[in-house]
């Protein structure tokens, strides 16, 4: 009898560290805030990132060094330089960016589409946990940009604005190189489809 | 002694006709924020809209109509979706565009430059004026954009984004044609005055 107990006890034990193995670790990262300063940011952030991504991917593999002339930063350059200034500008805004990144040189790194596909993501998480590591009151705590005063509002701002003309530039090397921008091409599907609703009369 | 009265009242009224105007002007012009939310969107606002008139004015007449492709925005309606949207963005604020303007035609009204630089000149300060006339207090106002819930800051925000990205394609479109944006030319040209940097 004894034995019996101390077996069940065992598989017991056993079966228990097994949950607690699967069970995943509680993210440790602040709430996403739903209304705020923060939550009208983030929420731009995540337009622009998902347009990026989208575009990154669409992209060929061989276009990715295309340029639209001498002196013009290409395709991956463009991509590559969104990517630095999310790894480097939250240094602003008190994020220091992963250990080993320097600035200088980094739009030229690779021209490799997959590598600056998944760069592009680690980098707009980084940014966005820059964001997220702050408070809504902190956004006037006052910063020096490009020389002059500003807040860590400020800089937040100048992020997306930043991030917003060189994902046009990327939608117009896009449409140079005959790609069409896949939010494009969805509405313009969504356009021919025949509508459900009945003809008004 | 009578005549000299009627010299200070004549000299009193003309001051009064004179003050009036510079005083009413001084009431309708809402003074520019110095700090807030305000302050940082129209420090990044006037830099692009100079900006972006600068790259309108350095386009030749002539490249106006020209798109990359079959069913993409040309650069005339390029310029004239910016002016759209600055125009038609403060709505949702209670903001009406210009007599005679209607932005949801604008983008396809003329492919002529000055029209088109004139065009885009007046929008940039219509949605300038409507950021100077919402205050600080009303930034956290409820106001429907698209159909959605939101704030006047966050029109704010999406206008200055979607700006930015139309901006960030004229700039494409310009190095496409050969133009070199305005302010890159001064700056390239301020770097070839500096004196070569002595070698270690």
């Amino acid at each position: 009898m004894r034995k019996l107990i101390l077996i069940a006890c065992g598989l017991l034990l056993v079966a228990a560290v097994g949950t607690f193995a699967q069970t995943p670790a509680a993210a440790p990262g602040p709430a996403m805030p739903t209304s705020g300063v923060r939550a009208e940011i983030l929420n731009e952030l995540a337009g622009l990132e998902n347009h990026v991504m989208r575009l990154a991917e669409t992209v060929p593999a061989d276009k990715y060094t295309w340029r639209p002339g001498e002196g013009v930063r290409s395709v991956s350059e463009v991509y590559l330089h969104i990517a630095a200034a999310n790894f480097n500008l939250p240094r602003l805004i008190g994020t220091q960016p992963p250990a080993g990144f320097k600035v200088q040189g980094f739009d030229t790194a690779t021209t490799d589409k997959a590598k600056i596909v998944e760069t592009l993501k680690q980098s707009f998480t980084h940014l966005r946990n820059a964001i997220l590591s702050l408070s809504d009151a902190g956004a006037e705590k006052p910063v020096k940009l490009l020389g002059r005063d500003n807040t860590y509002r400020g800089v937040m701002v100048f992020m997306l604005r930043h991030m917003g003309e060189h994902l046009g530039q990327s939608i117009a090397y896009a449409r140079v190189i005959g790609v069409v921008p896949p939010w494009t091409e969805e509405q313009q599907q969504r356009q021919q489809q025949p509508s459900k609703q009945p003809p008004k009369q | 002694m009578k005549k000299a009265a009627g010299i200070v009242f004549l000299a009193f009224s003309l001051f009064l006709v004179a003050a009036r105007p510079a005083a009413l002007q001084a009431q309708s012009q809402p003074v520019a924020p110095t700090a807030g939310f305000r302050a940082d969107f129209l420090a990044d606002w006037d830099d692009m809209a100079k900006k972006g008139v600068q790259l309108a004015e350095a386009m030749p007449a002539d490249k106006y109509t020209w798109r990359p492709g079959e069913g993409v925005r040309s650069v005339s309606e390029i310029f004239l979706h910016i002016a759209s949207g600055n125009f038609g963005f403060p709505r949702a604020l209670g903001i009406q565009p210009p007599v005679g303007i209607d932005p949801g035609k604008l983008e396809k009204s003329t492919t002529e430059k000055t029209k088109v630089v004139e065009i885009l000149k007046q929008s940039f300060e219509h949605a300038r004026q409507a950021a100077l006339n919402t205050p600080d207090a009303d930034l956290d106002k409820a106001i429907t954009l698209f159909g959605q819930k939101s704030t006047a800051r966050n029109l704010f925000y999406i206008l200055g984004t979607h700006q930015h990205e139309h901006f960030g394609l004229t700039i494409a479109y310009a190095r496409f044609n050969n133009v070199l944006p305005p302010w890159t030319a001064e700056r390239q040209a301020r770097q070839a005055q500096q004196p070569p940097k002595k070698q270690n």
